[in-house]
């Protein structure tokens, strides 16, 4: 199967790595065998090739059914999918979008996983650090939110 | 940051759908992840319901006509300032937790507690949730059903699913009306839990009726009901038309012989039944017998529960035969049956051809060293057992050993039974989870089966505690 990133580059993969990707999945059933190259206008190169090093990776892993259990929450991450997140936050959120859009579903529980992991036990101040986002709450606001929520965080 | 659609935040956020302290400190980061986080915050605050700033906050939501319920009894409910967001709305589920913990709120506003004003409060609470509710699909009652406010909002609601109703003593023929009546008309409820304290052979006719019916209920409960002798007879007779229930809960209900002939005549006629609990109950041996005969003509059930009936060896025998021929059942349940070293013998010799059951479960038998011994050839041949629960069979140091020798498939074992099980449990890969608490395996049993337990990935140990 081949595969083009946003600037053209050419990538060849197995039928059956390409197929952890529902989206490809789908296209490869509708169209069948061809040469010509599926044009993912998404998604950049060296993206790409993670997403293709995750998926040959995990090649013969069963396949999750997109209803399973979303409320299954697990930490445990196992070494080969850490090391793979193991990139700058940029990489990171450009392969949730890549996940997200090429539907490969233990991916993207992967990275979100990840970016998760990285919220746990930070103060809001700390996250807006982290992801460098900016605070749009007025001050009233801000207070409203905490008053009607401030349940949640007393045991 | 990146922009991310925010289906790719609520993937993000729902992994940390129970760290609650987390998502306050997300709800507070910028507008876009409080409108995500909100939902997902309110889809099951049951847990914090002890805490009364999260029912004054639900309070906030009445309306004029719900904060009306509360007029008799003086209280005014807070009514400023007005919530950011309906959160009502987003609640999923409302367990009895909510209805306990109102006495509680009550303290809390120096109010005086009792009955009627706490079922005024809970009242108009439930009038909320169904009034602004977009998404609840688990809901507990109880003779608050009677309730016209109440009940007229069950009756036109359409999101719930499931359904518990409790009922301290009888039910009243009041509350059985307006359930039968809802049941009637309702085509969304899959799953019903009934639960008495004392004899409830009415209600449950009255139940059984309606739902003859009934094409939406897939589940029912009837924990405790203790519907006896002629309770057992018209549920048989339900079973042998009703063609959508799927699991069936029985626990407790006096179920005596004639009972367990009748449903096990059931049994054989009923197509749709996958799970049978029958605990607690004294079906008797010619019941038992029954219900084991009706296990070679159903090729449907694939759950039965049987924990706490009294099985004599004579039954278990029965059973066994009917295990040899069966190739649907997965799970059995014969806990706390005292079965004994003969009816774990015929047990065993069955596990060796059946290649079916995946979960077995075998606590408080009183299988002894014998009993162990036999388990040992039939997990040697058995390749579906995944789950087994041996809890409290005296199996002692020998017995462990046996079982051992089998799990390790006849490795040579030397050393006391719990040394020579973790040597097995090295070995042993289909095997994913094993209860042996209360077994009195021997003195190195702790450590080796530590060791063990470094080496089998597949396995997971409960209860090692013991209380020798």
């Amino acid at each position: 199967v081949k595969l083009t990133s946003s600037e053209g580059t050419e990538f060849i993969i197995d039928r059956k790595v390409a197929e952890k990707s529902v989206l490809l999945k789908n296209m490869l059933e509708d169209v069948g065998e061809s040469d010509m190259a599926i044009p993912l206008p998404n998604v950049t190169g060296p993206i790409l090739n993670k997403v293709i090093d995750y998926c040959t990776h995990h090649r013969d892993d069963p396949f999750v059914s997109q209803e399973d259990d979303s409320k299954k929450v697990s930490d445990d991450i196992d070494d080969w999918d850490a090391e793979f997140c193991k990139v700058d936050q940029g990489t990171l959120f450009e392969l949730i979008l890549s996940a997200n859009y090429l539907d490969i579903k233990p991916l993207l529980d992967l990275t979100c996983k990840t970016v998760a992991n990285m919220i746990k036990g930070k103060t809001p101040d700390e996250i807006r650090k982290t992801f460098n986002i900016t605070n749009d709450f007025t001050p009233e606001e801000e207070e409203h939110v905490r008053k009607e929520n401030e349940w949640c965080e007393e045991r | 940051m990146i922009a991310l659609p925010n289906e790719c935040h609520y993937a993000i956020f729902n992994n940390l759908r129970n760290n609650h302290k987390s998502l306050f400190s997300c709800a507070l980061v910028n507008r876009q992840w409080c409108r995500i986080i909100i939902p997902i915050l309110w889809s099951e605050p049951e847990r914090h319901f002890e805490n009364p700033k999260l029912i004054r906050i639900l309070l906030l939501t009445l309306n004029a006509e719900e904060q009306a319920l509360l007029i008799p009894f003086k209280i005014i409910p807070p009514s400023h300032p007005k919530p950011l967001f309906e959160y009502t709305s987003y609640i999923t589920s409302i367990k009895t937790y909510l209805y306990s913990r109102v006495e509680n709120w009550l303290h809390y506003e120096r109010y005086k507690t009792g009955n009627e004003v706490e079922n005024a409060i809970k009242c108009s609470l439930l009038a909320i949730f169904f009034r602004t509710s977009k998404n609840l699909n688990h809901l507990s009652l109880y003779e608050i059903i009677c309730n016209p406010i109440i009940f007229e909002n069950l009756y036109n609601n359409t999101t719930v699913t499931s359904m518990d109703l409790y009922i301290v003593g009888g039910f009243k023929s009041e509350a059985m009306d307006k359930l039968v009546k809802f049941l009637d008309k309702n085509p969304t409820l899959t799953s019903l839990k009934l639960v008495s304290t004392q004899r409830n052979y009415e209600a449950v006719k009255t139940l059984l009726k309606t739902l003859n019916n009934n094409t939406a209920l897939n589940s029912l409960d009837l924990h405790n009901n203790k519907i006896g002798t002629e309770g057992g007879k018209v549920l048989a007779e339900f079973l042998c038309r009703n063609t959508t229930l799927i699991s069936l809960s029985l626990i407790n209900n006096y179920l005596g012989s004639a009972e367990g002939k009748a449903l096990a005549n059931a049994l054989c006629k009923n197509s749709t039944l996958t799970s049978l609990n029958l605990g607690s109950n004294n079906l008797g041996s010619e019941g038992e017998k029954a219900l084991a005969n009706a296990l070679y003509k159903n090729s449907i059930l694939t759950s039965l529960y049987l924990r706490q009936n009294n099985l004599g060896s004579e039954v278990v025998k029965v059973l066994a035969d009917a295990l040899y021929m069966n190739s649907t059942l997965n799970n059995l349940d014969l806990g706390y049956n005292y079965i004994g070293s003969e009816g774990g013998k015929a047990l065993t010799n069955a596990l060796c051809t059946n290649k079916t059951l995946t979960s077995l479960n075998l606590s408080y038998n009183n299988f002894r060293t014998e009993g162990g011994k036999l388990l040992e050839g039939a997990l040697c041949m058995n390749t579906s057992l995944k789950d087994l629960n041996l809890q409290s069979n005296r199996l002692g140091p020998e017995g462990g050993k046996a079982l051992a020798d089998a799990l390790y498939l006849h490795y040579n074992n030397i050393g006391s039974g719990g040394r020579a099980l973790a040597d097995a449990l090295c070995k042993n890969t289909t095997l994913t989870s094993l209860n042996l608490s209360d077994n009195n395996l021997g003195s190195e049993r702790e450590k080796a089966l530590a060791d063990a337990l470094c080496n089998n990935i597949t396995l997971t140990i409960r209860n090692l505690c013991t209380y020798e």
